[in-house]
């Protein structure tokens, strides 16, 4: 049982594990900030398998018609403003 | 995008304060970004990362050691030169003439010299002389105009707060005087020049 237990707490803090984005059992808030929309959706399905919840991001910075602030999603925990990844 | 960054974080940081930053940047904007970062957002509250040194896993223990406050995170936001680099840049815009911070405010807004020169009803290439003086007065980098504009916003946005803590150190203020002795507006004017651009 004690071997057990120190298992589930390895998996848990393990990055493969599904609850790895998870505090106390909350998932991680996130909105990914990404103009790309393949390299987006990727790095959101990997937040997702991982437990986070992905706020969604409209892609309308680029020629804007609404400010850009209000693309910021206040509930995210964890904002990711990315470029293009180096190895697409 | 990569341009847009270091306005995207202070946009970020400013409306959304609590919210942590995890800044991917591809080359060439790390310095511009990174002073962003420590210009707005405190640093347990922030991550840069390079696209080039960044995978799954490492993404990963970012978002999760942001979330749970893990010190480590400060030992890997580790700003380079440019914060101080863009204060000081930023001191020197009591250098300029009251035209020139004129032209550097709109600027900062986003504007192209002849949108500028469109709404100071000058022409452009009066509009030309005084940004490549305003570059040359701030030492900012004026071989790459977009890097020089990105500096000279950066410098002004840190100009709008900084210049407020040390009146006295300022020779002319963004607006009016109003602005320098209680330093609120000038603050909220930096919040404005952003979501200006941004339209």
């Amino acid at each position: 049982m004690h071997e057990l237990f120190q298992n589930t707490q390895r998996n848990t803090f393990h990055t493969d594990s599904s609850e790895y984005l998870k505090v106390n059992g909350f998932p991680i808030k996130v909105q990914v900030v990404l103009p790309d929309e393949l390299e987006r959706l990727g790095i959101e399905q990997l937040l997702k398998s991982r437990g986070a919840k992905v706020l969604p991001f409209t892609n309308s910075i680029s020629g804007s018609e609404s400010s850009t602030k209000s693309l910021i999603n206040p509930k995210a925990d964890v904002i990711i403003l990315a470029t293009e990844t180096a190895n697409r | 995008m990569n341009n847009d960054m270091p306005r995207l974080i202070a946009i970020t940081a400013e409306s959304v304060p609590k919210t942590k930053i995890l800044a991917i940047s591809t080359l060439g904007m790390e310095n511009e970004i990174s002073a962003a970062l420590t210009n707005f957002s405190q640093a347990s509250h922030s991550v840069l990362a390079r696209a080039d040194r960044i995978n799954s896993e490492s993404l990963l223990e970012y978002i999760r050691n942001l979330e749970s406050g893990n010190t480590e995170v400060s030992e890997i936001h580790t700003p380079s030169v440019p914060a101080k680099y863009l204060v000081k840049t930023a001191e020197r815009i009591g250098s300029l003439t009251r035209r020139e911070l004129e032209i550097l405010e709109i600027l900062a807004m986003g504007h192209s010299n002849k949108n500028i020169a469109s709404k100071l009803s000058l022409s452009s290439r009066t509009v030309n002389n005084h940004v490549g003086m305003i570059f040359l007065k701030l030492g900012v980098n004026s071989d790459s105009d977009i890097n020089g504009r990105v500096s000279a916003t950066l410098a002004f946005c840190i100009y709008s707060r900084v210049i407020v803590k040390s009146p006295s150190s300022n020779r002319l203020t963004p607006s009016d005087t109003s602005v320098s002795s209680t330093g609120i507006r000038t603050f909220t004017s930096s919040k404005e020049v952003f979501e200006t651009n941004a339209t």
